[in-house]
């Protein structure tokens, strides 16, 4: 009877150690079989939803025209600064100094695909090798970098017109960042997270700026919806009198609402970037564009 | 007789008025020596805290700083209260500083939570 009952309690053990590693192994492929591009859509899908519901006689292609495709007087004022783009000298440089061979005889165009040209939409991606979000920008740099040179600096000037020329060289081509495995969907979520995270002395997010009061005035400006905000990057921003890059440009928010900027480029901000792409997709690459 | 009998009373209500008199003039002097007291151990009180609050407005915005949650005004006014205390003006210096660690670590609960809440922020 004693030896059933010791039986009977190592069968339990038995039992219930088998439970927990099946579960133990059901978890670990339940995570492996993760569809992340699937959990990303459903964000993407709220995303534009909320603009729809927001917006509800503006296209969803009308979005790569940030705060134009919403306001009907800034429309009329910016076309007419298209008559003559302020930005089509930043192409032009950055197009010359595309074609500058290193001092090793090589040239941007051995860094990239395609010779580096049509390919903005593909940017930013997660490199599964480095395990972070590379961007134009940083590409570039890591480009020269690789080639002996010096890397440039991130804000405006020849990054800015590399950046450019080859934003415009993909212009129309549809933003396609996927989110594929669970290393770069950690990225996408910290930057979601930064998206939606009060900052600041002002206890602003992006959200509250660009989703929920879109469309409304912030003192004199418009603030613009934040569905299609990388398209149009880098631009040239009449405050500015110069053309700069979308981590100018977030750094200049982050300001705004007094929160000390990041580190352009950093983790962060290239983070940020990649959620907001993300959120971008099916959307035109516009850029190099101008705003106010 | 009558006379001197009315002096004695005299005296003795005089003496009673005197003794009143020193003894308010007891109590303004304890007042006023309090209140040099008070003034005297607030300047010290303020010397010695500056530097300590300084210190620690200075750690916790490098904790909030490593979470990205640094605000662009904190690191000013500990600069302005380092000024301050510098120039030998400690009471302004003191209120710098105050406000400063009071930015950081308002600056930190923002930063905790966010980390915390931060799905609170989705308008859907």
């Amino acid at each position: 009877m004693r030896s059933l009952i010791v039986n009977k309690k190592t069968n339990l053990g038995f039992a219930l150690y088998c439970l927990l590693a099946f579960s133990g192994f059901a978890g670990a492929d339940a995570e492996q079989g993760l569809d992340y591009q699937s959990m990303v859509q459903r964000d993407i899908n709220d995303f534009k939803a909320y603009y729809k519901t927001r917006f509800p006689k503006i296209e969803f292609s009308e979005y790569k025209n940030g705060v134009y495709a919403i306001d009907a007087d800034s429309r009329e004022q910016w076309l007419e600064m298209e008559d003559f783009p302020p930005y089509e000298f930043a192409v032009d440089e950055g197009e010359a100094l595309f074609a500058v061979r290193f001092a090793n005889g090589k040239t941007y165009a051995d860094c990239f695909a395609n010779g580096g040209e049509g390919i903005r939409q593909n940017y930013p991606y997660f490199d599964n090798k480095k395990g972070q979000v590379i961007s134009l920008e940083l590409a570039i740099n890591d480009c020269r970098e690789t080639n002996g040179e010096q890397p440039l600096a991130y804000k405006k000037g020849p990054m800015a017109a590399l950046s450019a020329y080859m934003a415009s060289t993909s212009a129309g081509n549809v933003f396609a960042v996927a989110v594929a495995n669970k290393e770069a969907y950690q990225a996408y979520l910290e930057g979601k997270k930064f998206f939606y995270a009060k900052r600041g002395q002002l206890n602003f997010s992006c959200a509250d700026c660009h989703m929920l009061v879109s469309g409304q005035k912030l003192r004199a400006d418009i603030t613009g919806p934040a569905l299609g905000h990388p398209t149009g990057f880098p631009v040239y921003r009449g405050k500015w009198q110069e053309m700069g890059t979308l981590h100018r440009r977030y750094a200049g928010c982050n300001k705004n609402i007094r929160a000390m900027p990041l580190p352009l480029q950093g983790r962060a901000y290239r983070n940020l970037e990649y959620f907001q792409s993300v959120m971008s997709q099916g959307l035109e690459i516009n850029g190099p564009s101008s705003r106010k | 007789m009558a006379l001197l009998h009315v002096n004695k009373i005299g005296l003795a209500i005089m003496a009673t008025v005197n003794r009143e008199k020193a003894m308010t003039q007891l109590r303004i002097l304890f007042f006023v020596v309090l209140g040099m007291a008070l003034f005297s151990t607030g300047r010290l009180h303020a010397d010695a805290d500056i530097k300590p609050i300084l210190a620690d407005a200075r750690a916790t915005l490098t904790t909030v700083a490593a979470k990205g949650f640094e605000w662009t005004t904190t690191r000013q006014l500990i600069a302005a209260a380092e000024v301050a205390l510098a120039a030998g003006d400690k009471a302004h210096s003191l209120n710098l500083a105050k406000a400063a660690l009071n930015e950081a670590e308002k600056s930190l609960l923002q930063a905790n939570y966010a980390e915390a809440h931060w799905q609170d922020g989705m308008p859907f």
